[in-house]
């Protein structure tokens, strides 16, 4: 048996492993969100027992979108007196600041702050931003939204309702939406993506282990848990995958309502994309490499689950799909052959119809997602865009490899925001 | 500039618009007669015939009249096919009446007494003024001519296709008429019956049986068996090996097919491959006396390396000769081995018997593919046959691989790696307990079939189920949906 035969047997074993894992968690995905759609998720409370929120916004040059994003959160159900925004305008140089003081003025029954920071305190990234915003905040309970969001108006409430209900919930996590989905082909990817893979996934994860990660916006998560945590790790570039752990670590769990539902602006360009993902992904190996230790460790609880999941998608998943791009590569070219008895071209048919199936299942759930337009999206995206995650994470391995080298600081790249049209 | 035996004059139409196809069967023919062949267009001819004592002169399509004063002088053998137009100093003459392309029968008889009709066309027949060499007639418009006529060194075909196969086995013979001055009778190259592409796992009780009929019948014979890379221990080879030693010791001979070549390779890896298939079959006493090769390979350098290895080749087609040959193909390189070649016989009847002999050929039987009933046939056609069957053990032979590897058979003594061997059957004991060191991974890797089924079939369910889970969450967002439209209407109305 060959070298390539062998890599062979291990990338269809890891890709069909894996193929099956998503599976399994988009049916407890599935159920989770079925039996949370047959209610609006409300848990009713008196006005006196709303807690105080301190609604964050880290803003780094934002002035394209986050006037939209503000008259968004002053939108809020939830009792005018009890949140505060704070808009954390981080070392910006272009006209936030100005835009945040017109709406101070304009909406002066609301309580709207602008903390400005400048290069010396601030301009760092989203975790300092965040760990300036909470030095001022006030209430019991943070809110996070990022400064291109457009949360719909009953999304705190619902969130807020759910943790104070639930005493064992350290933080509980909405929906994302794409905003501007028809705006290119990738924003189209992107939201199906978003729905699939980032919702769906973190509702399976939550049905079968209580385990969800924070995805950075849209969540609310107890003062007392930031305080004793010391804030946000400013040296991690996911920084709401890294304080996820850190809350299963002190025995909480984070909850998912789908019904908490924020819209986001998606990148729509193919570099814009790119160095996002490429920062998620560094953020996520960072995560990974921090926590990997608790895999092993007995007292760790169901975060195990977790830090393997991470394990195994930066390890057996992108080495098996790396494998099975070159061997396929090889074929074509000439350079490899593969000769593996028993497997048939009907089996690859079958797993292109899984794929489809699986993403065509989330977007069943949701409105004016689930058409053959959609499928045919799917289908593409299988063989393009699906194709480019394992470039991302090569690109983060290699950046991270080049900063430990030489030593190099780790640096927030802020993603790129455009003037989106009102239709 | 080396020059071949034979020049064959075509106008410059015949490869780019008429009927490059007959340049091609004509170049087919010529390799499988092992000559060396010259091209020349019309217009490029006229200096290159005083370098030649024989030329083809081929004129069969409406546009391709060619120059006769390009002859002018010529005194060589000439075999001229298609229109005559213009040789009448050759002794060819036009015939009134039958002028343009018309369809005629023709009666044709094989050297062995094969006796054959076929429907031709002919275009401008011409007809020769008492020739001395007649063979066949030709019925056109109600006129009878000569098929095949020729006088002194000038032969003439008036057909026009020789692209099917009675064209190509009547042209063929001609070819060899023509080209024997003497007037003794000519050599008969022999025919040979070949099982192809037999694999350890044909079915050995059925391959048993054809050969002990072959045996019984003492008709000589050709098994070409499929290289073998892996397992050559395991009892199913074993017992197959068994037959092919039977075989070889009763008639037979066993050579050894071409690997089939899937992606793109080199020399080294396909020598390496032969040399592993020679190894495993004569580590179990098998003796292989030739190779069977595609015709491809004589035009690549890595392949003529190993073509150059036996002494013995069959070829198994002649698809390599297509419309490109006559421009870009050189088989001087090949010819100059001097190998002994046989080539597919052309196929007259359902048989497929040979009825040719100016070359050696081969019929070939796909036992895998082929019922009890085509192959007894073709059998019994070949022993009945008056071309004359042959056996590779009659022949002097040799075969190399890599590391000196080697069997030499010089029609007395067998020498393979060194060692003399003997070509003669003891039945061998087959071990029944055979360790196939079949373990867990072993199992896992070598058959991926029960793998492969179980994905399939899980992947089915959860298709299934994903389905049902669908169809469930659109009702479920019709009704809500629907609630909410109703409450908004009642609202509304109220």
């Amino acid at each position: 048996m060959s070298a390539s035969e062998i890599i062979s047997i291990y990338a269809i074993a890891a890709i069909w492993f894996m193929m099956m894992l998503n599976v399994m968690l988009s049916i407890g995905g599935y159920i989770y969100i079925y039996r949370c759609n047959q209610s609006d998720g409300h848990i009713p409370m008196d006005h006196d027992e709303y807690p105080m929120v301190s609604v964050l916004v880290p803003a780094h040059n934002e002035a394209l979108v986050v006037q939209r994003t503000v008259r968004s959160l002053l939108n809020f159900d939830y009792p005018k007196d009890k949140y505060e925004i704070i808009v954390i305008n981080d070392n910006s140089s272009d006209d936030t600041e100005d835009i945040l003081s017109d709406l101070a003025a304009e909406f002066p029954e609301n309580r709207l702050m602008c903390v400005s920071t400048d290069k010396v305190v601030g301009g760092t990234g989203k975790s300092n931003a965040l760990n300036i915003g909470f030095s001022v905040a006030e209430g019991s309970v943070i809110a996070i939204y990022d400064a291109d969001n457009t949360p719909e108006p009953k999304a705190l409430r619902l969130l807020v309702e759910n943790l104070v209900a639930d005493p064992k919930a350290g933080a509980v996590i909405g929906k994302f939406r794409t905003r501007n989905r028809n705006a290119s082909i990738l924003s189209r990817f992107v939201n199906i993506e978003t729905l699939s893979h980032q919702c769906m996934n973190q509702a399976g994860r939550f049905f079968f282990f209580k385990l969800c990660t924070i995805p950075g916006t849209n969540y609310v998560i107890r003062r007392s848990i930031i305080e004793s945590v010391g804030g946000w790790d400013v040296k991690a570039l996911s920084e709401d995958t890294e304080i996820s752990f850190r809350i299963y670590r002190m025995g909480y769990y984070i909850k998912l309502l789908p019904q908490a539902v924020t819209w986001e602006q998606e990148p729509h360009l193919l570099p814009v994309w790119f160095r996002q993902r490429v920062r998620w992904a560094k953020g996520n190996i960072y995560v990974m490499m921090k926590n990997f230790k608790y895999t092993f460790d007995r007292n760790a609880g169901p975060m195990r689950m977790d830090a393997l999941y991470y394990a195994l998608t930066y390890s057996i998943m992108l080495s098996s799909l790396v494998a099975s791009d070159m061997i396929f590569l090889g074929g074509v070219l000439g350079k490899i052959q593969v000769r593996l008895g028993g497997f048939s071209t009907a089996l690859w048919g079958m797993a292109i119809l899984v794929f489809i199936a699986d993403v065509m299942l989330t977007l069943s759930l949701e409105r004016n997602e689930f058409n053959l337009e959609s499928m045919g999206l799917v289908a593409m995206m299988l063989f393009s865009y699906a194709k480019l995650w394992v470039f991302v994470v090569v690109k983060a391995m290699w950046d991270m490899l080049m900063d430990a080298l030489f030593k190099r600081e780790v640096k927030w790249d802020k993603t790129v925001r455009y003037v989106e049209s009102d239709s | 500039m080396e020059r071949g035996e034979i020049l064959v004059v075509y106008p410059e139409e015949a490869v780019k618009r008429s009927r490059p196809d007959n340049l091609s069967a004509i170049a087919q023919i010529l390799f499988s007669m092992s000559y060396h062949v010259d091209w020349a267009e019309a217009e490029y001819a006229a200096d290159e015939i005083k370098f030649y004592d024989k030329v083809i002169w081929c004129a069969t399509a409406e546009s391709d009249r060619l120059d006769p004063l390009i002859l002018d002088g010529f005194e060589g053998l000439l075999l001229v096919l298609g229109q005559p137009g213009g040789l009448e100093h050759f002794g060819i003459k036009p015939v009134s009446g039958l002028e343009g392309k018309l369809i005629g029968t023709c009666d044709y008889m094989f050297e062995d007494n094969y006796q054959t009709r076929n429907s031709v066309e002919v275009l401008n027949v011409g007809s020769y003024d008492g020739p001395a060499y007649i063979n066949g007639t030709l019925n056109v418009l109600g006129a009878d001519l000569p098929l095949v006529s020729g006088s002194g060194n000038v032969h003439y075909i008036p057909l026009i296709d020789y692209t099917t196969e009675f064209a190509k086995a009547l042209l063929m013979q001609e070819i060899g008429q023509w080209l024997w001055v003497w007037d003794s009778h000519m050599h008969m190259y022999s025919q040979h019956i070949v099982l192809d592409e037999i694999y350890p796992f044909t079915d050995p009780y059925r391959l048993q049986q054809i050969v002990s009929h072959m045996v019984e019948l003492k008709m000589n014979f050709v098994i070409s068996v499929m290289p073998i890379y892996d397992h050559a221990d395991y009892p199913a080879m074993q017992r197959f090996c068994e037959v092919l030693r039977y075989a070889q010791a009763n008639g037979g001979a066993v050579i050894l097919h071409a690997p089939l070549i899937q992606t793109e390779f080199d020399f080294d890896s396909l020598a390496a491959h032969v040399t592993t298939a020679m190894r495993n079959y004569f580590d179990n006493g098998v003796w292989l006396l030739g190779m069977e090769v595609p015709s491809e390979w004589i035009f690549h350098e890595e392949t003529l390396g190993i073509l150059r290895r036996s002494r013995t080749l069959f070829f198994s087609d002649a698809d390599a000769f297509d419309s490109r040959f006559v421009n870009e193909y050189d088989i001087h390189e090949y010819l100059k081995l001097g190998n002994q070649q046989v080539v597919p016989a052309y196929k007259l009847n359902e048989t497929g018997a040979s009825h040719t002999a100016r070359c050696s050929t081969a019929v070939y039987v796909n036992v895998d593919m082929t019922t009890d009933d085509v192959i007894y046939a073709a059998i019994d056609a070949v022993k009945d046959a008056p071309i004359p069957m042959q056996s590779l053990w009659s022949m002097e032979q040799g075969l190399y691989a890599d590391d000196f590897r080697y069997l030499t058979w010089d029609r007395n003594t067998l020498i393979v790696n060194g060692v003399q061997r003997f070509n003669n059957y003891e039945p061998a004991e087959i071990e029944n307990k055979f360790d196939y060191k079949r373990n867990v991974y072993y199992r896992f890797v070598t058959n991926l079939a029960n793998q492969n089924q179980f994905l399939i079939g899980l992947s089915g369910v959860v298709l299934v189920l994903f389905v049902f889970l669908v169809f469930q969450s659109r009702q479920q967002m019709h009704k809500r949906f629907l609630k909410k439209s109703i409450k908004t209407t009642d609202g509304e109305g109220s």
